[in-house]
């Protein structure tokens, strides 16, 4: 088991091991006591994951499931370091989820530089735009807002406001009472989380079918009817109670 | 393909998906992760053979749909993978004589289990050996040939589409590169295209429908939340503005081996997963058929699921038991089935579909008697209401449908990109859409080499491609061999990285790049110009 990996190690490789792992122990423990609290802090991250992932997650993780303890990665001999930047000013925004997107970005080392040696620099920020289509006009702007950042920060998760819009993400530096535009990204746009009402008076067993198609037990068990149910006027926010975690 | 359809109420679609990310490494003795395929191979992709011979053998009208990533059939056609099962499986073999002769003195409650698994590896053996000739492909194409089968690709290394949706040329190539691998290794060309972890975006079908390929799978949502209420539910397809169909999947069929609480895998007779001798037994007695270093699965596992929260605290697995609870099971599946298509018939003006899409290896890897249900799934559709089909099938006798275009969705956990885009996996976005870019550039740069520039403008392709597979992330967030997957993805940039610059400096290593390209030898017939905007 973990264990017997774990003994195998040096004392030095274990304190390593606790470092990383931000665990808190005290001076002089002996090589025993540094095991056991390495097992134990592996044990709750693995209760963590298995609450956090679902049965289909779980399952699909077991495709590659061989061992136990292969949370470790001892090999530090073929460590590869890739490039941390790539001198590129760049920032690109993703969809991952429908009101949620995950945002990275860089700046080029000069400017970098630049900013750092500008007195009136006064930091970074984020603005999320929010357009009505997939092009940039300052006119079209329908909302926007600003999230500050750090010189050193390089990634962020963001929520945007509306379903069924577009969204870009301006990077801006603050030069006392200026802003300057420094990089904008991509168009993104955001996913719809409801059923649309039907345009055809025609789709008379739409009702029915759309609810045995998620909402029904009928032929086993599936998610709770409420929220079709208490949306009379057939769009559905489905919140929570439709998602796949849910279903499977 | 379907005959005798029109006395049948609806249609149910089984589709399995088989993949695994490619895992080859002859640069050591023997590698641990290498255990995927083989556990798949013995305990997924025979059992499934060896169902749809049974099948065959009584005559029984099966048709379903299976998806076999280029990843996959590319390892199960890999002559130094298939040299490796087979020492693999001599391995078990004689672990399980060892077994067999240490249950009978010492655990004589799980004798009975030792000498079934020395059957069933054995069986393994001589299936592989000798009835297919190590030639799994073959074997699988037989089928499709019957009509049994309809055999659809995926991406070429299972990448999370929506993560490249800024990269065209990128989706373009991991569909080309797919549909092109799969012509080369089945003979055909491919009619589906299964959406890795059913990851998709509007505009997809865009790439989807230049390469002949006329359908997809959607997640339930997907489609529910297309852009025009869906008329049939899930029990009908959507058809894309480009003609393109989207199948979505039924949930409560899904459900009932998916789910936590009331899944069939989840009775307390089958086979547990978890308790595997190879933590049971003495490292000593173990060590010499794992060549591990430390404890690992061997198969072997003798307990049946009995109490789900402790590995304590289990029975023996009762063969005879499991058995009558897989029929059992497979006639309630079947049955609400029929159920369910009844109420459906009286809903549609047309013949419902019940689209039943799975992970190939939860049947027989993770739920140990899955074969056998969908062995008796298949007896018990024949004699119903219902048909077994495909997609194809439909699109056959109901060619027109309502068009829409569905919602982003996968099939993930919580039903979008979360999994995908996560903080323990998103730091690999940054790298692999840079390779991109770059992979972009060298295409233009050297638009039309030959010779040493060409094999290592082609080696970069398969690095950008294999660095893409959904697998890593997935697994960096699921915690299972976490850094074997950090570390292939970390390769793959770097052997690119190193192609890139040697090509700046104009200096590229023959002995390394030789070394590069037998190691990772996927898509023999890769064209790194395909990067290019104008390629296709």
């Amino acid at each position: 088991m973990t264990k017997e990996r774990l003994q195998s190690l040096s004392y030095k490789s274990l304190l390593e091991i606790a470092e990383r792992d931000h665990l808190a122990y005290d001076e002089g423990i002996d090589k025993e006591e540094l095991i056991s609290l390495v097992l134990d802090s592996l044990e709750e991250e693995r209760q963590d994951r298995e609450r956090l992932n679902n049965l289909a997650v779980r399952i699909e993780a077991t495709k590659f499931n061989v061992s136990l303890d292969e949370e470790f990665d001892f090999s530090s001999a073929e460590e590869i370091n890739l490039p941390e930047r790539y001198n590129e000013t760049k920032i690109m925004l993703m969809l991952r989820e429908p009101t949620w997107g995950f945002v990275y970005w860089d700046l080029k080392f000069d400017t970098v530089k630049e900013l750092e040696n500008d007195p009136s620099f006064q930091g970074l920020f984020l603005r999320m735009v929010e357009l009505p289509e997939a092009r940039y006009s300052k006119d079209d702007i329908l909302d926007f807002f600003d999230i500050p950042v750090n010189l050193t920060d390089r990634r962020r998760y963001i929520k945007f406001p509306n379903e069924d819009s577009y969204y870009t993400i301006e990077l801006f530096s603050m030069h006392n009472e200026d802003e300057k535009l420094i990089v904008r990204s991509n168009f993104i746009e955001t996913s719809r989380n409801y059923i649309l009402p039907s345009r055809n008076s025609g789709m008379t067993n739409s009702d029915e079918l759309i609810r045995l198609s998620g909402f029904s037990s009928e032929f086993g068990a599936a998610v709770p009817v409420a929220s079709y149910i208490k949306i009379p006027q057939r769009i559905l926010p489905l919140d929570d109670e439709f998602s796949e975690e849910d279903d499977q | 393909m379907i005959d005798n359809f029109t006395d049948k109420k609806g249609l149910i679609s089984m589709v399995l998906h088989a993949h695994l990310p490619f895992v080859r490494h002859p640069e050591y003795e023997s590698f641990l992760e290498e255990s995927w395929l083989f556990e798949a191979l013995s305990e997924t992709y025979l059992p499934l053979l060896r169902v749809f011979r049974s099948l065959e053998k009584d005559s029984v009208p099966f048709r379903m749909v299976m998806s076999i990533s280029p990843t996959l059939a590319s390892m199960l056609k890999d002559e130094f993978l298939q040299e490796r099962y087979i020492k693999h499986l001599n391995k078990v073999l004689a672990l399980a004589e060892q077994e067999v002769e240490f249950t009978q003195k010492n655990e004589p409650e799980s004798h009975e289990l030792a000498l079934m698994y020395r059957e069933l590896f054995s069986r393994n053996l001589r299936d592989y050996t000798e009835v297919y000739d190590r030639n799994l492909i073959r074997e699988f194409s037989h089928f499709q040939k019957k009509g049994n089968l309809e055999l659809m690709t995926t991406t070429a290394t299972h990448a999370f589409l929506p993560c490249f949706r800024e990269y065209p040329e990128m989706i373009k190539v991991q569909i080309l590169a797919a549909v092109e691998s799969h012509d080369r290794i089945f003979g055909v060309m491919p009619d589906g295209l299964w959406l890795p972890e059913c990851g998709y975006f509007p505009g997809l079908e865009e790439f989807i429908k230049p390469f002949g390929l006329r359908y997809f799978v959607s997640s339930s949502h997907g489609i529910l939340y297309a852009d025009e209420r869906p008329e049939y539910g899930v029990y009908g397809p959507i058809s894309c503005p480009n003609g393109v169909h989207v199948f979505g999947r039924d949930k409560a069929s899904s459900r009932a081996v998916w789910s936590t609480d009331d899944g069939y895998p989840g009775n307390e007779v089958y086979r547990d997963f978890y308790r595997d001798i190879g933590f049971d037994r003495p490292r000593d007695y173990i060590d010499p058929y794992t060549n591990a270093g430390n404890r690992v699965n061997t198969g072997f596992k003798y307990y049946a699921i009995t109490d789900k929260e402790d590995l304590g605290n289990k029975n023996f697995y009762d063969i005879a038991k499991a058995e009558k609870q897989v029929v059992c099971d497979a006639a309630d599946f079947v049955q609400k089935r029929v159920e369910q298509v009844d109420v459906l018939a009286g809903l549609m003006d047309r013949k419902p579909i019940i689209l039943c899409p799975y992970d190939a290896e939860l049947f027989g890897h993770w739920w140990f008697e899955g074969p056998r249900f969908i062995e008796e799934v298949f007896r018990g559709i024949a004699s119903t209401d219902l048909v077994a089909a495909t997609p194809l099938d439909y699109l056959e006798i109901y060619p027109h449908n309502q068009k829409a275009t569905p919602a982003f969705s996968s099939w993930g956990d919580k039903g979008y990109g979360q999994v995908w885009i996560d903080g323990s996996n998103d730091w690999i976005y940054r790298h692999l859409h840079k390779v991109i870019e770059r992979m972009r550039e060298l295409v233009e740069r050297y638009p039309d080499e030959s010779g040493l520039k060409e094999r290592a403008l082609n080696q970069a392709a398969r690095e950008v491609l294999l660095s893409q597979a959904s697998d890593w992330p997935f697994i960096m967030k699921t915690g299972t061999t976490v850094p074997y997957a950090v570390k292939r993805v970390k390769t793959h940039i770097h052997n690119f990285n190193f192609i890139y610059d040697s090509l700046s400096r104009n200096v590229v290593k023959t002995e390394w790049l030789t070394k590069l390209e037998k190691r990772n030898n996927i898509f023999p017939g890769i064209n790194y110009r395909m990067f290019g905007k104008e390629y296709l």
